[in-house]
């Protein structure tokens, strides 16, 4: 489904590796262009952008073997370029040129979904070209990654989908009635097949959301809102358990700068969790607006965590008080989503929590900028 | 009258265990299986609602929905489109721009609880 872009940065085809140098400074950018003709090793074929929209208008017209971005551009700063760029073209790989001698941003504009990054000033033809092949690889490789995920999460649902209708039919009764340990054999194996479609889709989202492949619709939502949207479906499950959930609101509305089903995502997984663990007593739920922060907490008077779990919480395939083989079964991965998801907004997530005392959730997130 | 829905999927089998669903409910049923033939089947069948695959070979889901809303004739009818597991990667960005827009159209993660189904159905076109 890809074969387009695979092409495209399969580069011993082209006899010119065709890139695009995105930076607003023309005396860096010459020197820069210079330098690579220097070396007679290659041949290039360049093609300059000064500002973003430039960026973008070529992108559409032509194609590129991968894209030299400075961050800081009249038009767009930061990582909003690099978004911009990968928005625009997901498959070209990109070398980010940051003026800051900083490592820990280096790695960061990766995460972002860079496939290498470079120190102005510190450029050699050398370098340069280390530096184009290896981003070049990376996102091939990246690129067969995809393909598998896609291929995966398409040709999983279809036989899932008619196991899964086929049985519900019998199991409701179109196709005749049944008896009563017909039933109860129908619903564990649907029950199963509700299991494995989960496992499936936490898998592929926790490793797409790894490799920097999910991007955000962030739109101005209220935390409260959602908050309550969410109780409706929670308080009764609660309730059936015997469970209270409280609620908590610093004020009436709470303003974030999110991606609302992402949250929703978070808050669901944080629910499910202190549901699971929580047979008698209350969950609350807080949200506080701290100024220049929104701070969600959610509580719960369940078992708790011990203390040498508590580091492993968030990490990959976790699962804890899984080993009495009761109704707690899990990926291990809801915890992991959950904080590369609120990362992914610039918040942060911790736990804290005392094994037989309950575990207290919380996320906070920055509120947007002039609120 | 009884209401028609438009079942389009490339996979045939769920096609026709969904028309057995939907006609236990009292909807009347038209099916295809690709892009191309489901816009044959709107002229000839005029469907009050249509439920869509989003990944087919040839004409897709998506490009399907671009051709109804291009006719004030067909943009009224209500779709549900049936996504993959992880419904919101780069396949479907296309298709998610047109549902935010357009709140007749709704989407449904495979594999699907047929009463989430009836129930979205419900909702549309009661």
């Amino acid at each position: 489904m890809n074969t387009q872009s695979m092409s495209i940065n399969n580069k011993a085809d082209a006899d010119q590796l065709r890139i695009l140098i995105v930076e607003d400074n023309q005396d860096d950018m010459e020197a820069f262009v210079e330098m690579l003709y220097m070396k007679q090793k290659y041949a290039w074929d360049f093609k300059r952008a000064t500002h973003l929209g430039e960026a973008l208008r070529y992108l559409k017209e032509d194609i590129f073997d991968v894209i030299i971005l400075d961050l800081n551009l009249p038009d767009s700063t930061g990582f909003g370029s690099l978004n911009k760029i990968r928005e625009a073209k997901p498959n070209i790989p990109i070398v980010v040129m940051t003026g800051l001698n900083d490592e820990k941003i280096g790695v960061l504009t990766i995460r972002y979904g860079a496939q290498d990054y470079l120190f102005k000033g510190q450029i050699t033809a050398d370098l340069f070209l280390r530096s184009v092949n290896y981003a070049i690889e990376r996102q091939h490789l990246e690129q067969v990654k995809d393909d598998l995920i896609a291929y995966v999460n398409h040709e999983l649902s279809n036989p899932l989908s008619i196991i899964k209708e086929g049985l519900s039919q019998i199991n409701d009764g179109i196709k005749g009635p049944i008896n009563e340990e017909q039933r109860q054999f129908l619903e564990i194996t649907l029950e199963s097949i509700d299991r494995l479609s989960h496992i499936a889709q936490t898998l592929l989202e926790s490793t797409r959301l790894e490799f920097g492949k999910i991007q955000l619709n962030q739109e101005k939502c209220d935390l409260v809102e959602i908050v309550k949207s969410l109780m409706v479906s929670f308080e009764s499950v609660a309730a059936h358990q015997g469970v209270v959930i409280n609620v908590n609101f610093s004020s009436d509305v709470v303003k974030i700068d999110a991606d609302r089903d992402r949250i929703i995502q978070v808050l669901t997984n944080l629910l499910t969790n202190a549901l699971k663990f929580t047979q008698k007593g209350f969950i609350e739920i807080s949200v506080v607006d701290r100024g220049h922060m929104v701070e969600c907490s959610i509580f719960d008077t369940g078992r708790g965590i011990a203390p040498e779990d508590l580091p492993k919480v968030f990490g990959k395939y976790q699962r804890f008080g899984q080993y009495q083989g009761s109704r707690i079964k899990g990926t291990g991965l809801g915890l992991f989503i959950c904080k590369q998801l609120i990362e992914l907004h610039d918040g942060r997530i911790w736990v804290e929590s005392q094994a037989g005392h309950g575990s207290k959730f919380v996320f906070q997130l920055p509120k947007k900028e002039g609120e | 009258m009884m209401r028609k829905i438009l079942v389009v999927d490339d996979e045939q089998k769920l096609v026709e265990l969904l028309k057995i669903r939907l006609e236990a409910n009292q909807y009347e049923v038209v099916t295809a299986f690709n892009g191309t033939e489901a816009l044959e089947k709107v002229g000839q069948e005029n469907p009050s609602l249509i439920i869509l695959d989003v990944i087919m070979p040839g004409m897709d889901g998506g490009e399907f929905a671009k051709n109804l809303m291009a006719d004030v004739k067909t943009s009224w009818i209500p779709i549900i489109f049936l996504t993959s597991l992880v419904n919101k990667g780069e396949e479907s960005a296309e298709q998610y721009k047109i549902n935010v827009e357009h709140k007749h159209y709704q989407t449904l993660a495979k594999p699907f609880d047929s009463s989430n189904l009836l129930k979205m159905i419900k909702d549309l076109i009661g």
